[in-house]
């Protein structure tokens, strides 16, 4: 497992226009957007059925209409490939959505509060944010049986502790800022100032983070596929491919691999850039 | 320094406690008659299942269980797998030595790629950093579990440098030339975290009074590199490396299925996939305590090599 | 002959045997070209020059014993029978022939008198006597968790009535006794090796002490088994153990094992998983054989409910359903054949032109949508529903279970899939109702080379493998007087009459037979295959050099 992400700063001038990402961020962007388009129409995009088997094309290579070629059952990669784009997206968006925001309510709540509360939750984030996330997904399926929300469930409850612990030092400082008091002392709501000054000025440390986290959650859910504790056959899923495909691999069959293999690799490397470049940008290295 | 570390040594029995409380407690509360994995196809008369029922306490509450297997556990008994039909003792002695060779070697070259990049990239600015950075940006992006296929396609197949399967017969240099290749595998991602965060180390120290200092008072740059911003800039690495060292260790899981390696972290995947709770319950055990104990080390390392936390405990 | 046995790992579940192919020449080769020209083997040429060490992978996982009376995996048995023998043996061919025993014979329908080989010593030094092998076979009969225990289930009594005779007692005629006895059913243990010790055969366990060609030497639980020769083998002989050392290792992912094939760090292995076959044919390092067996793939259906496969029709419609031609091309890598009964010509040891005719009389078994959608609808149940279950674990189980699942829906089924865990195994291979499976797929294979040996396991409503519930009197009574015929063409005959019931029942619905891939690096020759041999039989005792 991936271990979390790095270090802070301030967060002033990330108003700066991302024309900054220079050309390999666009390419990341774009890298990204591509597979967003796949994600969501993947399905009408994919030339054939997914899950239509026909032994007699096992391990055939590309044909005309078939640019891939088939798999073990016969059925066609490209479009498995397209329809995976799905599965293996969305485990990482909803993986990203609960982390930051359950990471973000305990970084606020801690810094918001303070005192007790704030030392109750950090002396836990201390104690998990150790807790290896692949660990604790093998757990969790010894428990509740392997599938892509155990999967899920587990690395929110890993990758939450360093989120919130990183949050938590900069929410604290921006609760200590003038702003803060300036806007208590007006009579503004607690609700008010979290939600419309507070989180608003985290925003670009929590969006630039939850970018990089996206990188990681992709492999490390494909990583829990691959180990057959994550999504589960027949569904197509790039992590899955990339296990299914192992065997044919060194067996002159590569191609299940490594086009599922580089689909992955090329998500978490296009997160990655963009989600450096906009640390950057931002200044919230 | 001895209060401080009897209170860490103190926590972290109580992290022991508390994890394999926990473990234990999720096991218990699982769904499903455990007694179905107990018997892994085995036919099941009455009397075995009584017999196994006996065996693994099931008829007994949570905390009478818990204690029975605590109490085995210190007189050295991890109780019995019911995947391989074998003393989950005798099955992780074998596996535990292969799979510290693993790791061990593993942080070798973490430490190699991490800290080289890191530094260059920390002391440099322009080229050497972007291309630094971004080296560590395609290496943090190859998951063990692909990086393991192209290593073994390349340098044990085609050509030949390395085995290309198995852990070696036990000896450190039969372990050096079978675990070369799943430990780079291991170290892609890890490797590129360290050189991220040794990067903003020496950043920080670069700019940090006592390094503007020595510059000032003129002391040859190279001086003020080594002894000034590396040798500070690495405190946050090695603690790092304490956190990094039991997330290795079950991510072998990944190469040893790629490489054929018989180590924990694979043993760990099959146990939890079989549902075999002995198994899993000693596994995790293992993997805290190592926890623990690197953490422990860290400390003391710590101690020793920062005057300001001496003084501070002292 | 239960094989419950579930991998660790993601290999097959198979184990495979033969008891020689149709009209088996004396060649090595049995004859029986395949549609893709593979040719089956029963046995390599033995090896010529000596070797050290050879490093062989079992690819269905460790063994959770090597005891052969309980004999629970394709891993035990591979390295159980290169140390303790049995009485008999079966040779490639599938007859029997002395082992331990010098002769086994009925005395009358239900007594057997077995004389023990004089000067036969264990390992240990001790003579093997008539103590140890009525305590093996008690073991293997009575021990809950044995294989053997339908199989033997006949024998009521076994006494050693001198030092070196021991009589078996039937409590009613069973003419298949004698094969058991060469299977693990027949393996003898030193008693005082076994006796009381707890441990004994079990992982990381060097204590068992038997006969054979190859003695334990080391276990290291989770990792491998090392057997190196008896220097005191009673059958020892020119060109035999030129193997000194064998180290075998247990690597279920198929893809590691290719790598090591490929690379020399394993010499050979069995269990070839079919998803490797294609690369190792391709090998230069090695060459990929299939041995010739009495294996084969089935659906089981769930015949007891009142759920769909409690209808003829609808079982005939599904085995119509099926694409014979690319299951064997998927699953055996095109080594098999389309099976027209379980009894499967690697399953015949006796009467064989006989077994030979009745083969050919029966129906090819061919694909046919239509003639299944119309049995379907005659059947008068709409959208019939046909829940097939599959081992979660295992993908290869997962992906049969999908193939069955289109083809089913696509002659009007009503086809889901119902994955299931290993804890259901103990449910799944017994006859206890299952409401919610309605069919499962199996890899099953004959113990004994005689075809009753298997329809008895299936036609019997008590049959220790009909785990759908399948009853029928009429199968049921010609099964009991076939047991109780010694006289082996006589029985021949009732036995092709009930392979013709079953088959007209739809009771399994059988799709290929199942050779058994196996790799062997180039340097090596000499180890067998396939038979009962490779079961039950020292497979590496002419392992030896090619040159």
């Amino acid at each position: 497992m991936s271990i979390g992400q790095i270090a802070i700063g301030r967060n002033r001038g990330y108003r700066k226009r991302l024309s900054k990402l220079g050309l390999l961020g666009w390419l990341a962007v774009f890298v990204l957007f591509i597979f967003g388009v796949i994600a969501i129409f993947g399905s009408a995009l994919a030339p054939h059925d997914p899950n239509k088997i026909d032994l007699a094309y096992s391990y055939v290579g590309p044909i005309p209409g078939h640019p891939l070629g088939f798999d073990e059952l016969g059925r066609d990669l490209f479009s498995r490939l397209l329809v995976g784009a799905r599965t293996s997206l969305i485990g990482p968006i909803v993986l990203v959505i609960s982390t930051t925001l359950i990471g973000t309510s305990i970084a606020i709540l801690a810094a918001w509060r303070r005192g007790w509360t704030d030392a109750g939750l950090s002396a836990g984030v201390d104690i998990a944010v150790a807790f290896p996330g692949l660990l604790l997904a093998i757990l969790l399926s010894t428990v509740f049986g392997a599938s892509l929300w155990v999967a899920i469930a587990a690395l929110t409850l890993a990758y939450t502790p360093s989120l919130a612990r990183l949050l938590r030092s900069s929410a604290l400082r921006e609760t200590g800022m003038d702003y803060v008091k300036a806007l208590k002392v007006l009579g503004f709501s607690d609700s008010q100032i979290i939600f419309k000054h507070l989180l608003p000025n985290l925003a670009p440390f929590i969006i630039a983070q939850a970018i990089i986290m996206f990188g990681y959650a992709t492999l490390d859910l494909g990583g829990l596929s691959f180990l057959g504790i994550g999504v589960q056959p027949p569904t197509a899923d790039w992590g899955t491919m990339v296990a299914a495909g192992a065997s044919g691999l060194l067996q002159g069959y590569p191609t299940q691999t490594l086009a599922a293999g580089s689909c992955l690799v090329l998500t978490a490397l296009s997160f990655a850039v963009i989600g450096d470049r906009l640390a950057r940008i931002w200044g919230v290295e | 320094m001895r209060r401080y570390l009897w209170r860490r040594i103190g926590l972290g029995a109580l992290t022991i406690v508390a994890t394999t409380m926990l473990v234990h407690l999720a096991l218990y509360l699982a769904p499903g008659d455990p007694i179905g994995y107990l018997l892994n196809g085995q036919p099941a008369t009455p009397e075995r299942i009584a017999a196994l029922r006996a065996q693994y306490n099931l008829d007994e509450p949570f905390f009478t269980r818990y204690v029975s297997w605590i109490t085995g556990v210190f007189q050295g008994d991890l109780g019995t797998s019911a995947a391989f039909n074998a003393d989950v003792s005798t099955l992780i002695a074998s596996r535990f030595q292969t799979t510290m060779y693993l790791v061990l070697i593993s942080f070798v070259f973490i430490s190699v790629f991490g800290l080289t990049l890191g530094i260059l990239a920390g002391l440099h600015k322009g080229g050497i950093d972007s291309f630094s950075m971004a080296t560590a940006t395609i290496l943090s992006s190859i998951p063990a579990f692909v990086g393991s296929f192209i290593l073994i396609n390349v340098f044990a197949l085609q050509l030949g440098w390395f085995p290309a399967i198995g852990g070696g017969d036990g000896s450190l240099s039969s372990a050096i030339s079978h675990m070369t290749l799943p430990a780079i595998a291991l170290a892609f991602s890890a490797g590129a975290f360290v050189a991220r965060t040794t990067r903003a180390s020496i950043r920080v120290e670069s700019a940090s009074e006592h390094v503007v200092t020595a510059t000032v008072r003129g002391i040859p740059r190279n001086k003020v590199v080594s002894r000034h911003i590396v040798r500070n800039a690495l405190l946050p690495v090695i603690s790092l490396g304490g956190l990094l060292f039991v997330g290795l260790i079950v991510s072998t899981a990944f190469v040893e299925q790629a490489f054929a390696i018989n180590g924990i972290g694979g043993l760990l995947v099959v146990a939890a996939r079989q549902q075999d709770f002995a198994l899993v319950q000693a596994i995790t055990l293992i993997l805290v305590i190592s926890f623990v104990v690197v953490n422990l080390a860290v400390d003391v390392l710590y101690w020793i090599l920062d005057p300001r936390i001496r003084s501070e405990v002292a | 002959m239960k094989k419950l046995v579930l991998a660790t790992g993601s290999a097959a579940l198979l184990l495979l045997t033969a008891c020689g192919g149709a009209a088996a020449p004396e060649s090595s080769a049995s004859g029986e070209a395949t549609s893709s020209g593979i040719e089956l083997v029963t046995s390599t040429p033995a090896g010529v020059g000596p070797v050290d060490n050879v490093n062989w992978n079992l690819a269905d996982g460790e063994p959770l014993s090597l005891d052969q009376n309980l004999s629970w995996s394709g891993s035990q048995n591979f390295i159980g029978n290169l140390m303790c023998e049995s009485l008999l043996s079966t040779t490639p061919e599938g007859g029997l022939e002395p082992g331990l025993a010098t002769d086994v014979s009925y005395t009358d329908a239900t007594t057997l008198v077995v004389k023990l080989r004089e000067g036969v010593t264990f390992w240990d030094g001790s003579a093997l006597t008539a103590d140890d092998v009525v305590y093996s076979i008690d073991k293997a009969r009575t021990n809950e968790v044995s294989q053997f225990v339908g199989d033997l289930a006949a024998v009521a009594s076994v006494e050693a009535t001198d030092a070196s005779t021991v009589t078996i007692k039937l409590s009613e005629p069973n003419s298949l006794i004698r094969g058991a006895l060469s299977t693990g059913a027949g393996a003898v243990v030193s008693k005082a090796s076994a006796e009381g010790n707890a441990n004994f055969a079990l992982p990381g366990d060097t204590s068992m002490v038997c006969t054979g060609p190859y003695m334990l030497k080391e276990w290291t639980a989770g990792s491998k088994i090392v057997v190196e020769a008896n220097p005191t083998w009673w059958n020892k002989g020119d060109g035999k153990q030129l193997t000194k050392q064998i180290t075998f290792s247990f690597i279920t992912d198929p893809a590691a094992a290719v790598a090591g094939y490929e690379s020399g760090e394993l010499d050979g292995g069995f269990l070839i998983p079919a998803s490797s076959i294609k690369a190792l044919q391709a090998s230069t390092v090695g060459t990929l054989g299939f041995g010739d067996g009495s294996a084969f793939g089935a659906w089981v259906p769930i015949v007891n409910t009142e759920r769909s496969m409690s209808n003829p029709k609808l079982r005939e419609a599904l085995a119509k359903s099926l694409d014979y031609a690319n299951i064997v091309a998927t699953e055996t890598a095109g080594a098999g054949t389309p099976a027209k009964a379980v009894g499967v010509p690697g399953s015949w040891g006796n009467e064989k032109a006989a077994y030979q005719a009745a083969w050919d009389a029966l129906p090819d078994p061919v694909t046919d949508l239509d003639a299944a959608k119309k049995l379907v609808a005659e059947s008068g149940v709409s959208n019939p529903e046909l829940v097939i279950a599959a081992w979660s674990e295992l993908p290869d189980s997962v992906n049969a279970a999908l193939v069955l699942q289109q083809a089913a829906n696509s002659v009007g089924f009503n086809a889901t899939i119902n994955k299931i865990g290993f804890d259901r195994a103990a449910d799944l291979f017994s006859g206890a109702k299952k409401e919610d499976i309605d069919i499962f797929a199996t890899t099953y294979l004959s113990f004994i080379c005689d075809p009753l040996y298997i329809y008895s396991q299936i036609g019997l409503d008590a049959g220790s493998a009909n785990w759908g519930g399948y009853s029928n009197a009429k199968v049921s009574e010609l099964i009991t007087s076939a047991l109780a015929t010694t006289d082996d063409a006589e029985r021949a005959k009732i036995t092709i009459e009930i392979q013709s019931l079953l088959v007209a029942d739809y009771a399994w619905l059988p799709t290929t037979t199942y050779p058994s891939p196996f790799f062997m690096s180039n340097e090596l020759s000499g180890a067998i295959p396939s038979g009962p041999t490779h079961l039950w039989y020292a497979w590496a005792v002419n392992l030896g050099t090619a040159k």
